[in-house]
C-alpha cells in the first residue's frame, strides 16, 4: 500500500513528461488542469494569457447596444466572457502559479433575450406571446496563489500511464457579480401597456452599483482542480480536467437588491378610491455573499493521426474534446500537424458557437485565435491564448 | 487585457428591467455615495438641535430645551444656550437625548433684543417675553454619530404650542397634530423650517419656504405696528396698555397670534378653528411682503394662495356668529405612523393623482378626453364662429351693395373686391329663387351655367328699380378654369332684399357647392349640401348698424379633401350694438348659439351659446385704420362672454373676461387680465362626461413701462377652484405661477406657490427658478410633515419628514428609497 502511495505521489517521470502528447492539442476555450509539465531539476518558468467572449443571441460587448444582430437559438441562451492571466513555476511536479481571473456567465431563456430584442429594437411585434423570463448571471473577478501536484498512478505497462493532477488555489475574491431573474412579460403589438410580472434579485460588491453595501467590498476563498491523464502505448490519450470542482468564496458586506416589477398596479381602498402601486417595488441590503464559482470541465481524446490515416506522416495529431461550464457544452474537433523544425500549427472546429480556431506552437510560444467571423467587429464568439515558458 | 477583468457594469438584468418599464436597474447608474442609506448605527449617537429663535431675529435671548414626559408634561432641562448677536441662531448639544423636547427662548434682561422687520431696529423685548417650540428628535437615519435637526423658535411655534396645550398636552400626538393646523394655516412647517430674516439679503441656498417664513414673521411685525384688526378683547387690552412701547407691542401682537386657534375638546372629539385674533394677519402679510425694507426677494401679494387663504379664513371668522372659522379636525390617525410609512404615503397619493390623470397606465382616458374636447372646440367651435363671421361679412356687404346700388351711389351690380376676402355679392333682377338645384335631388344635383339656382332664371340687375335680390359668394380654392382644372368649392348665400320684412328680417337661402370646367370647357356645379334657409337682419340709426340678428343654417366649408366639415352651421344670434361716448363699440348679445350639425346626423356634435343669460358684452376699441385707442377707450374696452359649451366629448361652462386693456408695441389694443370662471366637463375611456376642473382660471400680465407684453411684463397664471380626477377625492387647489423680467444674465423669473386640499391632507408647493435653465426648484409639503425639493439641475431630492431624513428620490433611476432600504418606483 505505501509502495502504491509512493509511486502515486512520485512525480511524473521524466520521459513520460518529455513526449506528454496533449501538449499537441491546441489550448482549451475553458482552463484546464494537465499533467505539470516536468523537464529536470531546474524550474520552469510559465507566463499564460486568455480571453475568451462568445454568445447565442448577441455578443456580450453589444449586450448594451441595440441588438441589430440578434441570433439566439431555441432553449436556453448563454453569454460567456472570461479572462484569465497566470504567471506559473513548476519543478519535479509541483507548480506554484499566481492567477487572476474573471469569468461571466449569463444564461437565460430565450423569452428574456427575445424581450431585451424587441426592447431595444423598439419592435413589440418580434416578441409576441407570452414570454418566460429566467435569467442566471454570475460574475467573479478573483486573484489567487495555486499549487499544483501532478503523479502517477500505476498501470500495468501495457496499460500506458495513468497522471492525476490536483491543485489547490488560494483567492481573493475583487468583484463578485451574481443577478437572477424570474418571471413573465407579454409585449403588446397594439399600443396597449405591456403585462409582466417579474422578481430579481442583484448582488453586486461594485462601488457603482450604491446601494446599502460595503463600497467595493472584498473576500476570500479557495477553490480546488482535479486533472486525470491516460496515455496509452500506442499514443490514444485522454485527459480530464476539472477546474473549481469545489470552491468557497466569501464576501462579506455585498449590495443586495431585491426588486419586483409587476404591471399589475390597478387597486382600490375600502373607500373605492384609486390605490395606484408602484411598477417596481424592492429593498436595498447588505448581505454576506457566499458562493461557488462555476465548475469547467473538460474532456479531450488525442491519438496519432497516422493511427487513423496511414499515410499521414508521424507528428500529426487529431481529438475531440467535450468542455462544460455552466449548462454550456462546447464540443471540438481538433488537429495538430507539425509545420517546420520546432514549430506546429493547430486548428480546432467548434459547432456551439460555429468557431474556428488556428494555433501556431512553438517550444517557447504558442498563440491560439479562435473567432467566428473573420471580421472580428461582428463575432459573436471570440477568444485568444498566448503562452510562454522558459526555458524551452 | 485589463477590460477583461471589469464585469460589464451594464448587462442582461438591468436591460430587462428597462424593457419591462422598471428604469435601468442598478448596475452602474447610480452615482449615490452608499453612505447615504447605509443602517443607523444602534449606539453612540449624539443629536443636536440647531435653529434660529426669531420673531425678528432674537439676538443674544436664552434658548432652553426640556425633556417632555410620555404623558405630556414638562421633563428637566437637558441643555441651554444663548442665540447668536447676529442673527439669532442656536446650536444645541442634546447628548443622547431623543424623543419630545420642548424648546422656550427667554429674554436675558439687559441683553436681548429683537430686529423689527416693521421699523428696521433692534428693539427691546419685555422681560416675560418668551417663546416655545416642541418637537420631536429621533437618532439619524443616515447612519451618521450625529443628527443635526432643525428647529425653530417663532410666534407660529408659539400658535402650535398654544394647540397642543389646549388639546389636552403636549403629547407626541398632539405636538404632530398642532404643527400640522399651522401648516394649514401659513403653508410652512413651523418647526422643521429655519426663517430667514426678512431685512437681510437671502443667501443663494434659501428656500421659498425659509422667505416665506420670514415674511409671516415679519408680518407679526405689521400687526404690531398698525391698529389692530381683532376685536379680541384680551388683545385690544394688551395693546392698549402697551402704549408705544414697540417691545409690549410686539408681546401682543405674537400673544394675538397665539391666541389665533381655538382648540375644542367638547363633543369627543378635539377641533381647532382659527378665530378673531387671526383678523388683519393676511392684510399684515402683504404689507410686510410689500415693504421696502423686505430683502428676502420672494412677494407674497393679495393673489397669492397664503394671502388668499388666510382672507378667506378671515371671512369666515367675520361671517361666524361665534367668531370662528370652520373646524379642523385634530384626529390625525398618520401621527402613529413612521416616518417612513408618511413619506411613503406621500408618494402613493401624487402616485395615484398621476395615474387617474394619466390615460395609459390605468386607462381612465382623462386626459384624453379632455384632449379630444380641446381638438373639438379647435376643430368645430373655432371653424363655425370663424365662418359665421365671414358670412356675417358677407351680409355686410350685400347690405352695402343693395343699399348702394338701389340709391343709384353705383350702377355696377357687382360688389367692390375686398383684400384678403375671397368673397362678393352681386345684385339681381326677377322672382328669388326657393332653392339650388331640382327639388327631388338637391343634394349631388346639377345646374347649367347661368343657371346656378335650380329652374329659375337668374339675370344680373340692370337698373336699380328691377333690383329683387342678392346674391353672395365665399369661396375656397381657385377658380377653376380648363387649364388648371381646380375644383372650387363656394358657400352662397341668396338675401331676399324685396322682401316686406326688409331689412330687419331678410330671408335668405344657402348652399355649399363645387364647381370645375369638364373637358368641353363648361362650367359644372354640384350641390354638397341641401338647401339652407334662415333670416338676416339688421336696424340703423342712420349711419351705424344699432341691432343685428343672424337665425338659421349656414352652409360648412371643406376641408383639405374637399369634403364638408359639416351638415350645416346652426346660427342664432341677436346683438344690439352701441357706440359709447369713448369711441369705442359695444355689443350686447341677447343671443349667441352656434351649432354644428355632422353629416347624416340629425342632432348638433357641437353646442355652443356665447350668451348664456344674456350676459355676454364684447366692447372693442374703434377699428379705423391709424387709430390708436385713447385712455377711455381702452378703458372702456373689454370682453365678458357667458358661454356654455357642449361636444359628446364634454363641454365648458362658465364667464371669460378679458379687460385691463392696453397697447402692446403696435399700437393694438391688448388685454392685461383674461379669466375664465367656470367648470370643464370630459370624457374619459368610458364615455360618460364628468366634471373634471371648477374654478377661475386668471391669467394677467402686468408691465412698468405700460406696454402690454413688453419684455418687463411680469405675467401671472393663477387657478383656484377644484379637479376632480376619476376613482379619487376631489381636490381643492389654488395655483399661481409668475414670471417675471429677468435679471442679469438669467432668463426670466419663474415663481410658483399653491396648495391643494385632498381628502383631508393639504399639499403646499412652492417653486422658483429662470426660465430656459435648470436652475428650478420645487417643493412639495404635506401637512404630514413630508416634504421634497426637486431642483432640476440635481440627480437626487432629499425627503424629509419633519425634518428628519426619510429617504430620497433618485431622479436618475426614477426611483424613490426610503432610509429603510425599501424603494419603489416613482411611477
Amino acid at each position: 500500500m505505501a509502495a502504491v502511495l509512493a509511486g502515486a505521489l512520485a512525480p511524473v517521470a521524466a520521459s513520460a513528461q518529455s513526449a506528454a502528447p496533449w501538449l499537441a492539442a491546441p489550448p482549451a476555450w475553458l482552463p484546464e488542469r494537465l499533467p505539470v509539465a516536468e523537464r529536470g531539476p531546474n524550474w520552469q518558468l510559465q507566463g499564460v494569457a486568455a480571453a475568451i467572449s462568445a454568445s447565442d443571441a448577441t455578443a456580450v460587448r453589444d449586450i448594451d447596444g441595440d441588438w441589430a444582430r440578434y441570433h439566439p437559438r431555441g432553449g436556453r441562451n448563454a453569454a460567456l466572457q472570461s479572462a484569465r492571466l497566470e504567471a506559473l513555476a513548476s519543478r519535479a511536479g509541483w507548480e506554484l502559479g499566481i492567477t487572476a481571473r474573471s469569468t461571466l456567465l449569463i444564461e437565460g431563456s430565450r423569452g428574456a433575450f427575445d424581450l431585451v430584442h424587441a426592447y431595444r429594437q423598439r419592435d413589440a411585434s418580434s416578441a409576441g406571446g407570452p414570454l418566460a423570463l429566467a435569467v442566471a448571471q454570475t460574475g467573479v473577478v478573483t486573484a489567487g496563489l495555486r499549487v499544483a501536484r501532478s503523479g502517477a498512478l500505476p498501470l500495468p505497462p501495457a496499460a500506458g500511464q495513468l497522471q492525476w493532477t490536483a491543485a489547490l488555489t488560494a483567492l481573493s475574491v475583487r468583484r463578485v457579480q451574481r443577478a437572477t431573474v424570474d418571471g413573465t412579460a407579454e409585449l403588446t403589438t397594439t399600443g396597449g401597456p405591456a403585462r409582466f410580472d417579474v422578481q430579481t434579485l442583484q448582488q453586486d460588491s461594485g462601488r457603482r452599483f450604491g446601494g446599502r453595501g460595503q463600497p467595493d467590498a472584498t473576500g476570500s476563498g479557495a477553490s480546488a482542480d482535479l486533472g486525470l491523464a491516460w496515455q496509452r502505448p500506442d499514443g490514444w490519450w485522454v485527459s480530464l480536467s476539472v477546474v473549481d470542482a469545489a470552491s468557497w468564496l466569501r464576501v462579506r458586506g455585498v449590495a443586495t437588491e431585491q426588486l419586483a416589477l409587476s404591471s399589475a398596479t390597478r387597486g382600490v381602498d375600502e373607500r373605492g378610491y384609486l390605490d395606484y402601486g408602484p411598477l417596481l417595488t424592492g429593498r436595498d441590503s447588505a448581505q454576506d455573499l457566499r458562493l461557488h464559482l462555476p465548475r469547467q470541465g473538460s474532456l479531450t481524446v488525442g491519438a496519432p493521426a497516422a493511427a487513423l490515416w496511414p499515410a499521414l506522416g508521424p507528428g500529426a495529431a487529431v481529438g475531440l474534446r467535450w468542455q462544460r461550464i455552466g449548462a454550456v457544452d462546447l464540443p471540438s474537433a481538433w488537429a495538430a500537424a507539425p509545420l517546420a523544425p520546432g514549430w506546429a500549427w493547430q486548428l480546432e472546429a467548434e459547432p456551439r458557437f460555429h468557431t474556428l480556431g488556428v494555433g501556431l506552437q512553438h517550444q517557447a510560444l504558442a498563440l491560439m485565435l479562435r473567432s467566428d467571423s473573420l471580421r472580428i467587429g461582428h463575432a459573436r464568439a471570440f477568444g485568444w491564448q498566448a503562452r510562454a515558458q522558459w526555458p524551452w | 487585457m485589463i477590460n477583461a477583468f471589469r464585469l460589464a457594469p451594464v448587462l442582461l438584468v438591468s436591460a430587462l428591467l428597462a424593457a419591462c418599464g422598471g428604469g435601468g436597474g442598478a448596475g452602474g447608474t447610480s452615482t449615490a455615495p452608499p453612505s447615504a442609506t447605509t443602517p443607523p448605527p444602534a449606539a453612540g449617537v449624539t443629536t443636536t438641535l440647531g435653529g434660529v429663535a426669531s420673531k425678528g431675529p432674537m439676538k443674544r435671548a436664552l434658548v432652553t430645551a426640556y425633556r417632555l414626559n410620555s404623558d405630556g408634561t414638562l421633563g428637566a432641562a437637558i441643555a441651554s444656550t444663548e442665540t447668536s448677536a447676529s442673527d439669532g441662531s442656536y446650536t444645541l448639544d442634546l447628548g443622547a437625548a431623543s424623543g419630545a423636547v420642548q424648546l422656550v427662548v427667554s429674554v436675558i434682561k439687559g441683553k436681548t433684543v429683537m430686529a423689527d422687520e416693521a421699523s428696521g431696529v433692534d428693539v427691546t423685548l419685555p422681560d416675560d417675553f418668551a417663546l416655545h417650540a416642541n418637537t420631536v428628535v429621533t437618532a439619524p437615519s443616515d447612519g451618521s454619530k450625529t443628527l443635526v435637526q432643525s428647529a425653530s423658535i417663532t410666534p407660529f411655534t408659539e400658535l402650535a404650542h398654544q394647540i397642543a396645550l389646549a388639546a389636552g398636552g403636549l403629547s407626541q400626538a398632539n405636538i404632530g397634530n398642532a404643527a400640522k393646523v399651522v401648516f394649514d394655516l401659513i403653508g410652512v412647517d413651523p418647526v422643521a423650517t429655519r426663517p430667514l430674516d426678512a431685512n437681510q439679503a437671502a443667501p443663494a441656498d434659501a428656500t421659498d419656504d425659509q422667505k416665506r417664513y420670514a415674511l409671516f414673521n415679519a408680518a407679526v411685525s405689521q400687526l404690531a405696528a398698525t391698529a389692530p384688526a381683532t376685536s379680541d378683547a384680551t388683545t385690544l387690552a394688551c395693546f392698549a396698555a402697551a402704549g408705544s412701547d414697540a417691545g409690549k407691542k410686539i408681546q401682543c401682537a405674537t400673544g394675538q397670534i397665539a391666541r389665533s386657534v381655538t382648540v375644542d375638546t367638547s363633543g369627543g372629539s378635539t377641533t381647532a378653528a382659527a378665530n378673531r385674533n387671526l383678523l388683519g394677519l393676511g392684510d399684515a402679510l402683504v404689507a410686510a411682503s410689500g415693504d421696502v425694507k423686505n430683502k428676502t426677494g420672494t412677494v407674497i401679494s393679495a393673489d397669492d394662495s397664503a394671502s388668499k387663504r388666510l382672507k378667506s379664513l378671515e371671512t369666515e371668522v367675520r361671517s361666524a356668529a361665534d367668531g370662528k372659522a370652520s373646524p379642523i379636525k385634530l384626529d390625525v390617525p398618520a401621527q402613529d405612523l413612521a416616518d417612513i410609512a408618511k413619506a411613503k404615503q406621500f408618494f402613493s397619493r401624487l402616485r395615484a393623482n398621476a395615474a387617474a390623470l394619466e390615460s395609459g397606465p390605468l386607462d381612465t382616458g382623462l386626459s384624453d378626453g379632455v384632449q379630444a374636447l380641446a381638438d373639438t372646440v379647435n376643430a368645430q367651435a373655432a371653424t363655425v364662429t370663424g365662418d359665421t363671421g365671414r358670412v356675417l361679412r358677407l351680409a355686410t356687404i350685400a347690405r352695402q351693395l343693395w343699399a348702394d346700388y338701389t340709391s343709384g351711389a353705383t350702377s355696377d351690380a357687382n360688389s367692390l373686391p375686398v383684400a384678403g376676402f375671397s368673397g362678393g355679392c352681386t345684385v339681381y333682377q326677377g322672382e328669388f329663387p326657393s332653392r339650388f338645384g331640382p327639388a327631388d335631388a338637391q343634394v349631388g344635383s346639377t345646374g347649367a351655367p347661368g343657371a346656378p339656382y335650380g329652374a329659375t332664371a337668374v339675370v344680373v340687375a340692370t337698373s336699380a328699380t328691377a333690383a329683387r335680390w342678392v346674391g353672395c359668394s365665399l369661396n375656397q380654392s381657385p377658380t377653376p378654369t380648363l387649364a388648371n382644372g381646380a375644383v372650387q368649392y363656394r358657400r352662397q348665400l341668396l338675401f331676399d332684399m324685396g322682401a316686406s320684412s326688409f331689412p330687419v328680417a331678410v330671408p335668405y337661402i344657402a348652399v355649399l357647392r363645387q364647381r370645375r370646367v369638364d373637358g368641353s370647357g363648361a362650367l359644372v356645379f354640384n350641390n354638397l349640401t341641401a338647401t339652407l334657409s334662415g333670416q338676416f337682419g339688421y336696424a340703423t340709426d342712420g349711419a351705424n348698424i344699432t341691432d343685428l340678428h343672424f337665425s338659421g343654417d349656414l352652409p360648412p366649408g371643406v376641408d383639405a379633401n374637399g369634403t364638408p366639415v359639416a351638415a350645416r352651421f346652426a346660427v342664432d344670434i341677436d346683438a344690439t350694438l352701441t357706440l359709447l361716448d369713448s369711441g369705442a363699440l359695444q355689443a350686447r348679445l341677447t343671443a349667441g348659439g352656434f351649432a354644428v350639425v355632422p353629416v347624416g346626423a340629425a342632432s348638433p356634435s357641437l353646442s355652443m351659446t356665447l350668451s348664456k343669460g344674456g350676459g355676454t358684452v364684447i366692447v372693442l376699441p374703434e377699428t379705423t385704420p391709424g387709430h390708436v385707442p385713447g385712455a377711455a377707450e381702452l378703458a372702456d374696452v373689454k370682453i365678458n362672454i357667458a358661454v356654455a359649451l357642449t361636444t359628446d366629448r364634454g363641454g365648458a361652462t362658465g364667464l371669460l373676461v378679458a379687460d385691463r386693456y392696453g397697447l402692446d408695441a403696435l399700437g393694438q389694443a391688448q388685454p392685461g387680465h383674461v379669466a375664465f370662471t367656470g367648470r370643464l366637463f370630459a370624457a374619459g375611456t368610458s364615455q360618460a362626461v364628468a366634471e373634471v376642473l371648477t374654478g377661475t382660471l386668471d391669467l394677467s400680465r402686468r408691465s412698468p413701462s405700460g406696454v402690454v407684453g413688453s419684455a418687463d411684463s411680469t405675467r401671472t397664471v393663477a387657478f383656484d377652484g377644484s379637479l376632480s380626477l376619476p376613482a379619487r377625492p376631489v381636490a381643492t387647489l389654488s395655483l399661481s405661477v409668475s414670471e417675471a423680467p429677468a435679471t442679469g444674465t438669467a432668463g426670466r423669473t419663474l415663481t410658483l406657490t399653491g396648495r391643494y386640499v385632498q381628502d383631508a391632507v393639504t399639499v403646499q408647493l412652492t417653486g422658483s427658478g429662470n426660465v430656459g435653465s435648470d436652475n428650478r426648484t420645487l417643493t412639495l409639503a404635506d401637512s404630514s410633515g413630508v416634504s421634497v425639493t426637486v431642483n432640476m439641475a440635481a440627480k437626487r431630492a432629499a425627503i424629509t419628514v419633519s425634518g428628519r431624513n426619510a429617504g430620497s428620490v433618485d431622479a436618475v433611476r426614477d426611483r424613490v428609497t426610503y432610509a429603510d432600504g425599501s424603494f419603489e418606483s416613482v411611477n
